[in-house]
């Protein structure tokens, strides 16, 4: 498969925090890579060093084959970048910003005014389209600034946290239009928090902590290096805890002390049989639950820590 | 098979796209002029800014100190009207910091700066809209000296010389205050700052008085300053006196800070980040 998106040994110091501290990277053409990593990870410093923004310190990367050092020009005509905060034109309506951007973008006036309608009805915009981007809503220029980014199709598109801070439908909405510009061939580079959101655009996953790869693979991968789906169960009176142990024991291992977690690999009727079990010594239990792993699961499992704590 | 198709692609993209050279920094800074002046247009305190500060400076000024004036054999609408322009093209520059320093903080200009559009274009779009927005006040401002009695005494070629004077200033203090937004970035950081040279280049200038009005401690700075002499280049084009010198004076200080702002806001919006 061709590589799209090469980057190796990527260092990069602000002062003295070494955001990036060797991050190698391939994207295939027409693939979806989910960069996966807590605040501060080193995100946006990766996206900016491959998009020309940010030389660093040390490394180089390509956009197909072309030196995002050496060759800022060429690569800037290759790629779409949205930023991780929405970056278009307050004043201007979403229409205006478009055409813009087209403009820009080696457009003619009138070419660039089609394209503008057009992409406004693809992104659902097409109502709001006269309107100034300050009367907007979150979700909304989000969809205004992902669209700003291929006005002129580019062959990598760079998503830095496309859904954050947004609801769970223009969550949802987002993802769809994710999906569709993959559709078309767009070899995407994704960054977000959620293993979620990564489980449901990307097709490899790497997760970074502290300027490093500290992991890669598929969603199924990482979710397997976790342990998958797990149950969670609180207990109403802690005092019962050796006792459920012991009635739980040949379903897995048992971690956690007050809250129980084990491994849930058959979902639901992993936690029925819970339950029974549960039931039948005669245990109440304050609350149970099916988990899927999120990020801080996946990091407790690959660097025993969790998101929050640093150093 | 694929890595050629995917080569050749791309190479067809970077040839559309890509391409260098001043034609394209001039397309590419009307562009981006184009949308900063959609934006000035839908700025109140833009629209007060141009059409009444020059007005209300010019009268209060007039009012407060033409008697004054007057007694030293100073005729003031035609001493105060230079450096009025010039106030007023300060503030227009002032202005092009906050918009930039807007552009910076929202991420325009990172979005700007990761499009292979030209490097000048951004500066250069920012200059455009200025300077419409410099011919505007000037076009405003001027008729309205007229009534107050303000004359050129000296013919059309010194009413341009006075209006491309005045735009090389513009165009200094647009690239002066960018260059002070690119550095500190944050809006409400560059907001406060922005009046400081404001003081000590407008007030402490021979444009509102001559210089013998001021302590002698501080005459040899009022006279060498930039300010004054271009405000002494305006008033000798108005009146009609003799020029050479303080326009060489003039162009010499504006050439060379228009040398220095320009190659270093070209260099940090380069590496910003
Ligand atoms: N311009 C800068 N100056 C100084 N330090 C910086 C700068 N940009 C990033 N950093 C630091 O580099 C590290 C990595 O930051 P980066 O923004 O890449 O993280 P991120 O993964 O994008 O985080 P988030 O999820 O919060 O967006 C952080 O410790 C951050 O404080
Ligand atoms: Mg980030």
């Amino acid at each position: 498969m061709d590589v799209m998106v090469e980057a190796r040994g990527l260092e990069k110091c602000f002062g003295r925090t070494r955001a990036l501290q060797g991050i190698d990277l391939s994207v295939p053409a027409g693939s979806v890579l989910g960069v996966l990593g807590p605040n501060g990870a080193g995100k946006t410093t990766t996206i900016n060093c491959l998009t020309t923004l940010l030389k660093p310190d040390k490394g180089y990367a390509t956009i197909a084959g072309y030196d995002v050092i050496k060759q800022p020009a060429a690569v800037r005509s290759l790629i779409g970048v949205t930023g991780q905060f929405a970056a278009v034109d307050e004043e201007l309506t979403a229409r205006e910003n478009l055409v813009l951007f087209g403009r820009l973008l080696r457009l003619s006036a009138t070419e660039a005014t089609k394209r503008a309608t057009e992409l406004l009805g693809q992104f659902e915009l097409l109502e709001a389209g006269n309107r100034r981007v300050k009367e907007f809503s979150g979700g909304m220029r989000r969809r205004l600034d992902l669209a700003a980014s291929i006005v002129a199709e580019p062959l990598v598109l760079f998503l830095d946290e496309p859904t954050t801070g947004l609801d769970p439908r223009s969550r949802r909405q987002l993802w769809d239009m994710v999906v569709a510009l993959k559709e078309r061939g767009i070899t995407i580079f994704l960054t977000t928090q959620y293993l979620e959101e990564a489980d449901e655009l990307a097709d490899r996953i790497v997760v970074i902590d502290r300027g490093t790869v500290i992991a890669e693979g598929t969603s199924d991968d990482l979710k397997n290096r976790v342990g998958g789906t797990f149950c969670k169960l609180e207990l109403a009176d802690p005092k019962d805890e050796s006792k459920v142990r012991r009635a739980l024991s040949g379903l897995g291992d048992i971690t956690g002390t007050g809250t129980l977690t084990l491994a849930a690999p058959d979902g639901v009727t992993t936690l029925s049989e819970v339950v029974r079990r549960v039931d039948a010594i005669g245990v109440t239990l304050a609350d149970i639950s099916l988990c899927r792993p999120s990020l801080d699961d996946v990091f407790f499992a690959l660097t025993g820590h969790t998101t929050g704590e640093t150093t | 098979m694929m890595a050629i198709d995917l080569q050749a692609k791309a190479k067809q993209l970077v040839k559309t796209r890509c391409e260098v050279g001043i034609g394209r920094a001039i397309a590419d800074s009307f562009i981006i002029g184009q949308r900063n002046l959609i934006r000035l247009s839908r700025q109140p305190a833009v629209i007060t800014g141009v059409l009444v500060f020059p007005i209300v400076f010019l009268t209060a000024f007039l009012l407060a100190f033409e008697r004054s004036m007057a007694t030293q054999n100073i005729d003031y609408i035609q001493y105060l009207v230079p450096i009025i322009t010039l106030q007023a093209m300060f503030f227009t520059a002032m202005n092009s910091a906050s918009n930039l320093a807007g552009d910076i903080d929202t991420g325009m200009l990172q979005r700007c700066r990761a499009m292979p559009i030209s490097r000048a274009a951004v500066l250069g779009g920012l200059l455009i809209a200025y300077l419409v927005r410099a011919i505007v006040t000037l076009a405003i401002l001027l008729p309205v000296a007229y009534l107050y009695g303000f004359r050129f005494q000296s013919g059309v070629f010194s009413v341009i010389g006075y209006i491309l004077l005045t735009l090389f200033f513009t165009t200094v203090a647009v690239t002066g205050y960018a260059l002070l937004a690119l550095g500190l970035k944050k809006p409400d950081l560059v907001q406060s700052l922005v009046i400081v040279p404001y003081a000590p280049f407008l007030l402490l200038s021979s444009g509102f008085s001559p210089a013998e009005n001021f302590p002698n401690w501080l005459q040899p700075f009022v006279v060498t300053q930039p300010v004054s002499h271009i405000a002494a280049a305006l008033r000798a084009l108005a009146d009609g006196d003799p020029l050479l010198i303080p326009l060489l004076w003039s162009v010499a200080w504006l050439t060379v800070l228009l040398g220095g702002f320009g190659w270093t806001a070209i260099w940090l919006y380069r590496r910003i980040s």
